[in-house]
């Protein structure tokens, strides 16, 4: 095999293993986020091509993950973009609609998409990227745009709201460990 | 009772699917084609509504865009291939856009330089070509007046922005002749569009004009790393086209 050859198999395999690595936690993420999974699924499969198509350069960053994160985020905050996702998550939807068997959703799950969706848009996406992807304040703060001590202040009144329907422990707020 | 790590990942909707690289790797490349399709447009736009009805402060010193896909401009080695064999299937490889394009790549294999955006005519409004496509297009960046709170907070950005001058010149965002209200932004595909209520823009290739352009693309950068390009509007009317933020220094 010649070496450019190599060099892109190289580069397609890395690409694929960062899709692996990143994929599913964010399309959870964006599933508590927006409170489907399809439109989820639609919006970081956007994300995910838009490394594609950038990834000569995404690939030179310091964290590859936090910028796939901030465009997706971005990409489920732009209303138009999210109007157009749903569009075709619908459809895609409808076609599967006979093909998916999901279990039905416990109280206590119910319990806490209710309580996520009553937040605000900005506690929900502190609160998801903070305790559901695990990352750092900093990281938070940069992805959301906001000083590190609003972020905080942000995600504490997040679960202050959240535990109006739902029980949460009290939070003790170390720093992520997972966060590439 | 349970702790707010558990409860979020109760709640997730369970193990998502695995990737579909194949879809992820259409989509890529369909937004590759687009934005050779995007250039293309513009140009098109140029051409189809003629020179009377395009409008650009910046037109005397254009912004260079290069057509991505020429050859050159990619690394074939740093992207990733497009193993499924399917080619392109994209929306824009069906219209004069796609028409447009291929006959910019096939032309001389030069960067195309866009002068400006284009601000119709009523005359223009009234064609059918403003009707079908552009229309549509322009209504949707104004309609996307953005009352998100990103937008916002790029507006605090743009407007508290001391940014270091480049060396030798003036800094835009102190002058008090530049009234910016920012109105409204728009990010319509990977167009970061800015609407400012007051924008007193400075002559075009002067050294305030730049000072400011670069400010605008480290603000826009930060808080959209997606855009390629941005659009800059005085209530609703274009007044400055940005273009190429791949390329920009700030990036």
């Amino acid at each position: 095999m010649a070496a450019r050859e190599r060099q892109v198999a190289g580069v397609r395999d890395e690409f694929t293993a960062f899709c692996d690595d990143e994929y599913p936690r964010l399309v959870g993420a964006l599933t508590l986020w927006c409170g489907h999974r399809e439109v989820a699924e639609e919006v970081v499969q956007e994300a995910f091509a838009r490394a594609f198509r950038d990834w000569r350069r995404v690939r030179g960053l310091d964290q590859p993950a936090a910028w796939v994160r901030r465009v997706a985020i971005n990409l489920a905050t732009s209303r138009f973009r999210r109007w157009q996702a749903e569009r075709r998550a619908n459809l895609r939807l409808a076609g599967r609609r006979h093909e998916t068997d999901q279990q039905p959703d416990t109280a206590d799950e119910l319990a806490v998409r209710r309580g996520l969706e009553r937040l605000s848009e900005a506690q929900r996406t502190v609160l998801v990227l903070r305790y559901y992807l695990d990352l750092p304040v900093a990281e938070v703060a940069a992805i959301t745009g906001r000083s590190p001590s609003a972020v905080t202040s942000a995600t504490q009144r997040a679960i202050e709201a959240l535990g109006e329907h739902v029980e949460v422990d009290e939070v003790s707020d170390r720093e992520g460990s997972n966060h590439g | 009772m349970g702790d707010i790590r558990q409860l979020l990942r109760s709640a997730d909707g369970g193990p998502a699917s695995p990737p579909d690289h194949d879809a992820i790797r259409r989509r890529g490349r369909r937004l590759m084609a687009g934005r050779v399709a995007g250039v293309a447009a513009s140009v098109v736009a140029l051409a189809v509504l003629g020179g009377v009805a395009l409008q650009t402060l910046a037109g005397e010193s254009p912004a260079r865009a290069p057509v991505v896909g020429q050859p050159g401009d990619q690394d074939e080695a740093e992207q990733p291939s497009d193993d499924d064999g399917q080619g392109e299937s994209s929306d824009a490889n069906e219209d004069w856009v796609d028409q447009a394009a291929m006959e910019a790549q096939e032309g001389s294999g030069q960067a195309i330089w866009v002068v400006g955006y284009f601000y119709p005519s009523d005359e223009d409004m009234a064609g059918p070509e403003f009707a079908d496509r552009l229309e549509p297009r322009w209504k949707r960046v104004q309609d996307e007046a953005a009352d998100l709170d990103r937008d916002e907070r790029l507006g605090q950005a743009l407007g508290e922005l001391p940014g270091p001058a480049p060396a030798g010149m003036s800094n835009a965002w102190q002058d008090p002749s530049l009234e910016l209200e920012l109105g409204a932004v728009a990010l319509d595909g990977a167009e970061v569009v800015l609407d400012f209520e007051q924008l007193q823009a400075p002559a075009a290739g002067s050294a305030q004009a730049m000072a400011m352009q670069a400010q605008f693309e480290q603000a826009v950068f930060h808080y959209y790393p997606e855009a390629e390009t941005i659009c800059v509007l005085d209530d609703g009317q274009p007044a400055i086209w940005l273009h190429d933020m791949a390329g920009c220094p700030s990036r």
